[in-house]
């Protein structure tokens, strides 16, 4: 059979890829081990992966339409998973999630458990439907769906707006992750890391489409997981003995616990904390009494540095209390604003270090309140997930429905591997630092500490002080960024800096597949929804390629552009995306397969009303948006908006269906279509 | 064909579907009540420990996981099933 010869060509390209690329690190580490500059590997590592995707996208290249929107159809379920797996872990999941785990303990599992869960909806309910209809995009598939009396281009057009808003929120995170890395693994500027990013994005998509897009993420999986997993299984060879992080863990978070509660009672510990609570106090003294303390406070630093530089003062110390005077705020409004800010985080750092495994910790009533948002952020990741488009795309491009099914099961599986390594890696780093770091003498830290302290200066992403003067580093002491923990963890595992290249090589793999089905579910809904099926029917298909291709251009340059400015704003909503996906999509796609009933009428009503919800609930308590925490209904964060939008979505679209006529002949034809085996 | 028999064809559950619905069903169930009573009795579930795991963590890092997993893969291999037992002899998927 063709469709085995195929798989089987496939197979053998990609294991002599991954058995090439293994070589190369071999190559690398003996270059290293004779001595080449660490600067020199970063930029191999950087180089040398752009250039094998991009050299997977000319060879990809095509103006074929079938072959451009979905990959020809002939994607086995197989390598279609591991696409997928690519093309769902973004930079957040490989380079943020283990430091979050490791801040947040049990808490943070959320997203373990939502970003897996999801895809039992994603199979369940809509991804064969999809697969059936056999369309081009998702706004496709709803417009099929929900064919009636009005227009059909309402429905296609509600939704392309949703896949916007969500795409491109998305995207520019993905595009500012890649800028991070590459900037700070080979030293060139932030902006000219994105622009190098983007030529390997755009090489890709532009010629070659979802068949190169495909391909390229297939490759980008290999050398991600590869990534992730060397440092990791050496951490849990080191700790557990057992090279298989999942399973090993177990012993660590025995282990871990022990130390913790050493830690909790620690005198030296509890010292540390009473000198923060002490710090907090001042500074709700100095607010009370602005502006004569901010004044008063000035001339004690300015005097302290002048009697460090009188007296015969250790270099390091002036330097620290020179650093101090420069951050010392500009008038009492600063004063105000700052010291409230440091006054909350000293408060914060007064608190004994929680517990890793304990769920949801605090008094009965903020445990109840943890609880909620635990599980309603879970339901929203699960439901985002389950509505975003550039994920479900990717399940039109295999040969049948069968496939289709059988790559989400792969999907899942190689999705699996990656996260259920995460939390064993946050815990195994966890009890590196609470064992090793904690304790040793500062004249003796760790050379990792100050390499990761030297890149921000003003934001150190690690920093350790000695709070206490005793010499010796208390966990207390220590404050660690959580886009670091990934990032450094060869270099705490005391492994070489070919790993360290790997790591970022392998956060650049999860960035560049991310935005490359983002950006090409955006240009796609523009260029096919937009262009061909509401402005210009006519079009031939060489005519729709091209002005997909443009558009893909204009959008990854816009993307770009925003995600150089590094817009906070943007990026703390990357999570609220989910929800926003979740409220608009997610009702209309799961009711379309399951629900004859559900006609046009409802599903108009029902996208809206979800997506007016969610979005109000996030103006009225995101930050970002100039919501306050006083505007949340039953204490649930912003970034569950989803949690009221699905619920008044699906709701919406059952009264509405039920108040109207039933869907008419098409929508009926089509849902008996799909609903075929 | 006459529309009128066409739209009542149409209308009516076949036994595909109906095996398939209901078996989504059932699944859903799973699905949700794996999810939700691992997280809401979370702080009971953390008395317990399976293997050097507290039972609520193990859940919530890899046990909810691997259930989802099996869910996908048992609806994949049955569905492989269902749909073999009604295609009809002569046709193809495209």
């Amino acid at each position: 059979m063709s469709n085995n010869s195929f798989f089987r060509r496939l197979a053998r390209y990609y294991s002599m890829y991954t058995i090439g690329f293994i070589v190369f690190l071999f190559v690398i580490a003996i270059l290293e081990h004779e001595g080449f500059p660490r600067v020199w590997i970063g930029y191999i590592f950087m180089f040398s992966t752009i250039v094998v995707y991009a050299v997977i996208g000319i060879l990809s290249r095509t103006s074929n339409m079938e072959e451009y929107y979905v990959a020809g159809r002939r994607v086995p379920a197989f390598f279609n998973g591991m696409a997928t797996a690519a093309d769902w872990i973004s930079a957040a999941s490989f380079i943020s999630l283990a430091g979050g785990l490791y801040l947040w303990g049990f808490d943070g599992l959320a997203y373990i458990m939502g970003w897996t869960g999801g895809f039992v909806l994603v199979a369940l309910l809509i991804a064969p439907y999809i697969r059936k209809l056999g369309q081009y995009t998702i706004p496709d598939y709803l417009t099929a769906r929900y064919a009636g009396p009005w227009s059909d281009n309402i429905v296609r057009i509600i939704t392309v707006v949703a896949t916007i808003i969500v795409s491109f929120t998305y995207v520019v995170a993905q595009i500012y992750g890649v800028g991070l890395i590459t900037s700070r693994f080979t030293g060139v500027d932030f902006s000219v890391g994105i622009f190098l990013g983007l030529a390997s994005i755009l090489v890709c998509s532009f010629l070659g489409g979802m068949r190169a897009v495909t391909w390229t993420q297939v490759a980008q999986y290999i050398i991600l997981i590869i990534a992730f997993m060397i440092p990791v299984i050496w951490l849990s060879v080191k700790h557990t003995n057992i090279p298989i992080p999942p399973i090993a863990y177990g012993s660590a978070i025995e282990k871990l616990s022990e130390r913790e509660q050493v830690l909790i009672d620690d005198e030296k510990e509890k010292e540390v904390r009473s000198i923060y609570r002490q710090r907090a106090q001042d500074l709700e003294e100095r607010l009370a009494t602005l502006p004569d303390s901010w004044e008063i406070g000035r001339a004690e630093i300015q005097h302290n540095l002048d009697a460090l530089k009188a007296g015969n003062a250790e270099m390091q110390e002036i330097r620290q209390t020179s650093r101090q005077l420069a951050a010392y705020p500009k008038d009492a409004d600063d004063a105000q604003r700052q010291w409230t800010i440091d006054r909350a985080r000293n408060l914060e750092l007064t608190k004994p270090p929680t517990r890793h495994t304990e769920p949801f910790p605090g008094t009965p009533e903020q445990s109840d309140i943890k609880r909620n948002n635990f599980l309603a952020l879970v339901f929203c990741l699960m439901m985002g997930t389950a509505a975003l488009p550039h994920l479900l795309v990717r399940f039109q491009t295999t040969p049948t429905v069968r496939e289709a099914r059988s790559s989400v099961f792969w999907t899942l599986f190689f999705i699996m591997a990656l996260y259920i390594t995460i939390p064993a890696l946050a815990v195994l780093v966890k009890y590196d630092i609470y064992s090793s770091l904690v304790g040793t003498d500062f004249t003796a830290l760790p050379e990792w500490v100050s390499y990761w302290a030297s890149i921000d200066k003003l934001h150190p992403l690690v920093s350790i002080n000695d709070v206490n003067r005793d010499g010796i580093v208390q966990l207390a002491e220590i404050s660690i960024d959580v886009d670091m923990i990934v990032l450094a963890t060869p270099e705490i595992a005391g492994l070489p800096y070919v790993i360290s290249g790997l790591i970022a090589a392998g956060g650049l793999a999860a960035a560049l597949s991310t935005a490359d089905g983002l950006l090409l579910t955006i240009s796609n809904a523009l260029s096919h929804d937009v262009y061909y099926k509401t402005i210009n029917t006519e079009a031939t298909t060489q005519k729709r390629v091209t002005v997909s291709k443009l558009l893909l251009l204009m959008v990854a340059l816009v993307a770009a552009y925003v995600a150089s400015l590094k817009p906070g704003d943007i990026l703390s909503l990357v999570g609220a995306a989910f929800s926003i996906a979740a409220s608009a999509l997610f009702p209309a796609l799961a009711l379309g397969a399951v629900w004859k009933r559900a006609n046009q009428q409802g599903a108009i009503a029902g996208m809206l009303v979800g997506f007016l919800v969610c979005a109000y609930y996030m103006l009225l308590t995101h930050p970002a948006l100039g919501g306050t925490v006083g505007g949340q209904w039953f204490h649930i964060a912003p970034i569950s908006a989803g949690i009221f939008g699905v619920p008044a979505g699906l709701l919406t679209i059952v009264v509405v269906s039920l108040l109207t006529p039933s869907p008419d002949r098409r929508a009926a034809e089509m849902l008996a279509h799909i609903r075929k085996p | 064909m006459n529309s009128e028999v066409k739209t009542e064809e149409h209308n009516a559950e076949t036994p595909y579907w109906r095996q398939t619905s209901r078996m989504t069903l059932h699944l859903l169930l799973v699905w949700f009540v794996v999810t939700f009573l691992s997280i809401y009795f979370a702080r009971d579930l953390a008395a317990y420990t399976l293997f050097g795991w507290p039972v609520s963590f193990f859940m919530a890092a890899q046990g909810s996981t691997l259930i989802y997993f099996g869910i996908v893969a048992f609806y994949a291999w049955r569905m492989r099933q269902v749909d073999k037992a009604h295609r009809p002899e002569s046709s193809h998927e495209q």
